[in-house]
């Protein structure tokens, strides 16, 4: 299963949920913002190499820390030569092989979110509490709706007070899926500076309980959208 | 007889595969294959006959298998599931490769609605922004 981690803002923690779901659900973490990528470097070949078809989408793939990623350069040449037409197909390629890819998509609702959400399974929403982050967050969802992409799930991100709790509820029922409110938490920000998912920088953090009901919460997600779009 | 496997990609899109074999009998040639995809979802395949003659698709008294239209065969196929084709035609087995093309894998949705490539095409065009300087 392939999910777009998405929500229109920039700025919301699209590539700090990224790499902890990754983390999370032992998928590949694919770093599509080609422009402004944010996830950790590797080492070998990246996606613009992949996009311009210069690599093997598995090629591409190499373990940091842990994590099985496909990292982007920061290259404004890379990114002009990416062919973003090929990037469901590489998606695909990378799924087959390791059974779940989180894909990390950019700011804005341009064409090149628009391959990310249709190249993928499933769309995971990201926002904040705030008027213009779910303002985005509603636009993407309505772009995911026009692309047949369902939503698996809604995270709630840097949380802070009760209020945010009954905005999450909110959101819950505009966007149409299970909403999880992730509590804004030094440890995370931190973990995601070094480069690490917070299970492994402090596992200790409370942020972490809210990642393992959204991984529970997205699961569910993938077995419902398998069987509702089973044949009658 | 023959065994035949054909693999295709529509667009570089999905994939999907047939399994399957071609019988000569009387003049006739029956096809009978498999068709399968490893995508976690279900995914609405088209087939094509490639044979060089009219599709004789199965048929119950007076109704054809309702996968069939004009030698195109579409159907749902769900993830693990491999479904069945059969169909009889007055062509003879080709030569080089497998009497079933793949045409199309398109994730299966419950309604119509616009195309992706549509909404694609209305979305506004990327480009990487000026201040993506190298670093």
């Amino acid at each position: 299963m392939i999910l777009a981690v998405c929500g229109g803002k920039g700025g919301v923690g699209k590539s700090t949920l990224a790499l902890n779901l990754a983390c999370e659900l032992d998928a590949v973490a694919v770093d599509a913002d080609l422009a402004t990528p944010d996830l950790p470097r590797g080492r070998g070949p990246d996606l613009h190499d992949v996009l311009a078809g210069r690599a093997a989408p598995l090629e591409a793939v190499e373990s940091v820390d842990g994590i099985d990623l496909l990292p982007c350069s920061r290259s404004l040449a890379g990114a002009r030569a990416a062919d973003l037409t090929e990037l469901p197909k590489a998606l695909e390629l990378v799924d087959r092989q390791f059974g779940r890819v989180v894909v990390d998509c950019p700011a804005g609702l341009a064409r090149d979110v628009g391959y990310q959400i249709h190249g993928a399974d499933a769309v995971v929403l990201v926002t904040t509490p705030d008027r213009a982050a779910l303002l985005n967050a509603v636009r993407t969802r309505h772009l995911a709706g026009e692309l047949d992409t369902p939503v698996a799930s809604v995270v709630v991100n840097r949380a802070t007070s009760d209020e945010d709790r009954e905005i999450a509820a909110r959101a819950e029922g505009e966007l149409g899926a299970t909403t999880t409110l992730v509590p804004r938490r030094e440890p995370l920000a931190e973990s995601f500076r070094a480069g690490t998912p917070l299970r492994d920088h402090d596992p200790d953090c409370g942020a972490l309980t809210a990642f393992e009901t959204l991984t529970e919460r997205i699961e569910e997600s993938e077995r419902q959208i398998t069987e509702d779009a089973e044949p009658a | 007889m023959n065994f035949i496997r054909e693999r295709a990609a529509k667009d570089g899109m999905q994939e999907a595969e047939t399994i399957g074999e071609t019988v000569e009998r009387n003049g006739v040639t029956f096809v009978t294959a498999t068709v399968s995809h490893d995508r976690g979802t279900p995914q609405v395949v088209r087939l094509a006959n490639r044979l060089d003659g009219p599709v004789w698709p199965p048929r119950l008294g007076d109704e054809t298998a309702p996968a069939w239209t004009d030698g195109t065969w579409e159907a749902r196929v769900g993830p693990d599931q491999a479904l069945g084709v059969g169909y009889a035609t007055p062509a003879p087995p080709l030569a080089d490769g497998g009497p079933l093309s793949v045409v199309s894998v398109t994730r299966a949705t419950r309604d119509g609605g616009t195309s992706p490539e549509a909404v694609l095409a209305s979305l506004d065009d990327w480009s990487p922004p000026s201040d993506a300087l190298d670093r």
